[in-house]
């Protein structure tokens, strides 16, 4: 190599080093100050179904709320050291255990920290998103929000007519008898539908015994209307599933209330992160349920049914 | 040194070889002012991919209209055979690529700011200047003009471009206001 080309290389070499040093430092900066920073509402998006899944995609295409990533968001709040949670709900609900988790994550906030945790209701907050908000210290819905379907249901589905009808005749191997329980080639026995009946309940009881917990009313009280059905937001606070009618704007009055802030809160979204809330994710909006054809969405759905437990319908 | 970014024998020697070696000195200048925006604002690594992105971007697009603009003005400045037949798409873009190697140097520049403000600023400064050189240089090699012509040349392109972006902005903003769609904003603001 030439030496004035060797020389050019080294130049280059030097700017881009010198270049990415500015770029860690202003970083680093950042980060340093976002430490310093107080904050005195955590925000964290609840929107869309909930589901316990590794991650989002590059371009932060995750659909719906993953459990992991909340419980994230809630220990980073408790880091932190927030004054309240803001729980911004809108969701269908999703499987039981997600819904689960991510409630026992904030109660557990509640308990061992003075953080105040308030959630604010959107369009729907039904079923798992309803268990979620039930951590809640202080419940804010709008007066047309759908809320309720406190319940748990499991799916079967029996093929097998129709297997017959097109001359299939599916096989199975398995270890035990019950491997094979809600299998789709078949129609479900006896035996077997008390077993699913059993962990249904045994869920549904636990789904109960959260929402008491988390909420200032009892099992006598709350039984009569966890059979399944939907409630508007001002049917929910006469029947005290909510404490309070307002949009989103009353529950940060409400939470700052709480903390006894004065004046306009400094609240940071904690759901917003990552790609997804970049530029180059405000840029690049990436989320795959727009652009399928609504026959994909169906089939989206449907994919619910590989998981046995939902909270939502 | 300059030689090694601009090379003397300029005009349409080897035009997929400049073609490379000028992609490859706008795209390393444009990602170096990314890293540094990247760092004025305190931006993530997702911030900075996004500013890249914008970078290389505008880069290109404004490299496009000033170099047609360098290409009509230098075409006016001299008889047309003097001007150079171009072999390869894109091959006006190559000089103006290569006149930006300066600007790779920002990189220490505002490194340099961060201890010695005042050295740091001047570097910059000096930068900016000799940026502005390279590109008269280039221009005068590739359309054999004189210095005048060439600074003329490169005056008045970034002259145009400025109005041309005011122009550009202003007709669609006039229009829009002058019209009926201005209710459109009334509507949506009730």
């Amino acid at each position: 190599m030439r030496f004035d080309r060797l020389l050019a290389t080294i130049l280059i070499i030097v700017c881009l080093v010198a270049a990415l040093g500015n770029w860690l430092m202003g970083s680093s900066f950042q980060a340093s100050e976002r430490s310093k920073a107080s904050v005195d509402i955590a925000l964290i998006d609840v929107y869309g179904s909930i589901s316990d899944s590794a991650g989002s995609s590059l371009f932060g295409g995750s659909e719906g709320a993953n459990a992991t990533t909340l419980l994230e968001c809630i220990r980073q709040a408790r880091q932190d050291k927030v004054k309240a949670i803001l729980l911004r709900v809108n969701s269908p609900g999703g499987t039981a255990a997600a819904a689960q988790s991510i409630y026992t994550e904030l109660m557990r906030a509640r308990k061992e920290t003075k953080i105040k945790i308030v959630a604010s209701l959107g369009d729907l907050t039904a079923s798992g998103g309803y268990y979620v908000a039930s951590a809640a210290n202080h419940i804010v819905a709008n007066p047309s929000t759908l809320t309720g379907s406190i319940g748990v249901i499991m799916h079967t589905q029996n093929f097998s007519p129709l297997l017959d009808k097109l001359g299939v005749q599916p096989g199975t191997i398995q270890s035990g008898r019950f491997k094979d329980i809600l299998s789709p080639y078949r129609s479900t026995t006896e035996e077997e539908r008390k077993i699913l009946q059993g962990i249904v309940s045994d869920s549904y009881e636990q789904f109960l015994a959260s929402i008491v917990e988390g909420r200032n009313i009892s099992l006598a009280e709350l039984r009569p209307l966890a059979d399944g059905r939907i409630f508007t937001g001002a049917q929910a606070k006469k029947l005290k599933l909510v404490d309070s009618l307002g949009n989103y704007r009353d529950a940060v009055k409400k939470t700052a209330e709480l903390v006894q802030v004065k004046g306009e809160p400094k609240i940071r979204n904690y759901t917003n992160k990552g790609l997804s809330g970049s530029l180059l994710g405000r840029l690049l909006p990436f989320s795959v349920g727009p652009t399928l054809p609504s026959g994909s969405i169906e089939l989206t759905a449907q994919n619910w049914n590989k998981v046995p437990l939902a909270l939502m319908e | 040194m300059y030689n090694i970014f601009l090379p003397m024998n300029s005009g349409d020697d080897h035009p997929p070889q400049r073609g490379l070696s000028g992609l490859l000195i706008g795209g390393l200048s444009w990602v170096i002012l990314a890293l540094n925006a990247a760092g004025q604002l305190h931006a993530g690594l997702s911030g900075l991919l996004g500013l890249i992105f914008l970078f290389l971007l505008l880069g290109l697009i404004g490299c496009y209209w000033y170099t047609a603009s360098v290409y009509l003005l230098a075409q006016w400045m001299v008889s047309s055979q003097a001007s150079g037949v171009y072999r390869t798409p894109f091959q006006p873009w190559f000089p103006i690529l290569q006149g930006l190697w300066p600007t790779i140097l920002l990189g220490p520049a505002v490194s340099a700011q961060r201890w010695w403000p005042s050295v740091g600023l001047l570097f910059t400064l000096g930068i900016l200047i000799g940026t502005g050189f390279t590109l008269v240089l280039a221009i005068r090699r590739t359309y054999t003009l004189s210095w005048t012509q060439a600074s003329l040349c490169f005056g008045v392109t970034v002259m145009l471009g400025g109005l041309a972006t005011l122009g550009l902005l202003g007709w669609p903003m006039m229009l829009f206001l002058g019209t009926k769609n201005f209710g459109v904003i009334l509507i949506a603001s009730q």
